[in-house]
């Protein structure tokens, strides 16, 4: 791996590795094949970006999914009796409580996060690409 | 600041590794909920496809202030939150409610057989509270389970990518729970739900995504893959999905 995210992220090296195992296991059978067709570098730059790719699949998507969900329940758009204006709902789950400085916490990692990708240049295209193959036809292009 | 990753790595690693230093406390603060936040963000979307069909959403059961969720299936439903979905028609109001992993009664053995799905989307009131249930636990007052006709439609979220034993996994439980659907027949004439949907967070391989073609032609149900490529995809739940209800 290139990237540290399972020393910056420890509680998430299970679920990390999970995703990331899948697609390198995918790269090595097109390697095996033959039908991988990219140059070193392109090659060193399809992997961090299937890191990166996992970070997001595996981690931030449920974490940005919980907050659009808060963000949801709040807006002017559904009905909620017996709230007060201007109280905000929070989520409950078991113990655990998502409230507005956990969505405020997330709303700020969602945009530092898309801002980087942004001022990187990076395609973000390529998190949203459904297939291993996929990927690999863009980064082919650059 | 490198404004070209592609140009130069390493500058985009340290970009990212500082990224991830930056915020690695407040992440990690939240690793042990992410399959749970999954399953909300899905919920979310089922919630949003009724909207963009012109329902209106009212949000029930709070428990003081807080919308509690369901993460499994124990638990008395009315200690939870839920989201009410309304459509006001010529004749009547249609009115649906969006649970949470309440036991759903079998199609075949209605009282013998109880499976919950992750969501399910049921008539209003429809939540029977049984004192004297043969599977009532002793620290329980009573099971609670959603009857099998007022079943309209459900959703198994499932966090992986998919494989082809997952898919099958789920063909037996619409089997179980919507047999209509395995045989392609609408069971009601409501306005149309999605057919029983997998909502999985990974991408097909060649050969998932063949098994998911044949079993959308083959059954009433959907395989959504790709969960990550929002809004396009899941948010609006494209045309080409299944579904059931013939108005």
């Amino acid at each position: 791996m290139i990237l540290n995210i399972n020393k910056n992220l420890p509680g998430f090296k299970d679920r990390f590795n999970r995703g990331y195992n899948n697609y390198m296991k995918e790269l090595k059978k097109l390697e095996k094949e033959g039908n991988l067709a990219i140059s070193v570098e392109q090659k060193e730059i399809l992997e961090i970006t299937l890191e990166l790719k996992v970070l997001y699949e595996e981690i931030l998507f449920p974490l940005f999914g919980v907050g659009n969900f808060y963000e949801a329940l709040n807006n002017g758009n559904s009905i909620k009796n017996g709230m007060k204006t201007g109280e905000k709902i929070s989520i409950q789950i078991n113990n655990y409580l998502f409230e507005n400085k956990q969505f405020e916490e997330v709303t700020e990692i969602q945009d530092a996060f898309f801002k980087m990708l942004k001022d990187l240049d990076f395609p973000q295209e390529l998190l949203f690409k459904g297939s291993l193959q996929q990927v690999i036809e863009v980064i082919r292009g650059i | 600041m490198s404004t070209k990753p592609f140009k130069n790595i390493k500058q985009f690693e340290n970009e990212i590794d500082n990224f991830l230093s930056s915020y690695s406390t407040k992440i990690n603060e939240h690793a042990t909920k992410v399959s749970d936040f999954f399953e909300i963000a899905c919920y979310n979307y089922v919630v949003k496809f009724y909207e963009n069909q012109g329902f209106e959403v009212k949000v029930k059961g709070l428990q003081s202030g807080k919308f509690r969720y369901k993460v499994k299936p124990t638990g008395y439903p009315k200690n939870f939150s839920y989201i009410e979905i309304k459509k006001t028609t010529r004749t009547r109001p249609i009115i649906f409610e969006i649970r949470h992993n309440i036991p759903i009664a079998s199609y075949e053995n209605p009282s013998d057989i109880y499976i919950g799905a992750d969501i399910a989307v049921i008539k209003p009131g429809a939540i029977i509270c049984d004192y004297t249930h043969k599977y009532k636990l002793k620290r329980y007052k009573y099971y609670s389970y959603i009857p099998n006709v007022e079943l309209q439609t459900f959703f198994e979220v499932k966090n992986f990518k998919p494989s082809p034993e997952l898919i099958i996994n789920f063909t037996g439980l619409v089997n179980e729970i919507m047999p209509q659907s395995m045989r392609g027949e609408n069971p009601f004439k409501n306005p149309k739900h999605l057919a029983p949907s997998l909502m999985v967070s990974g991408s097909h391989n060649l050969h998932t995504e063949r098994i998911a073609e044949i079993y959308s032609e083959r059954y009433n149900i959907n395989i959504i893959v790709n969960l990550f490529n929002i809004p396009a995809k899941a948010y609006l739940f494209i045309s080409e999905l299944n579904r059931i209800g013939s108005k």
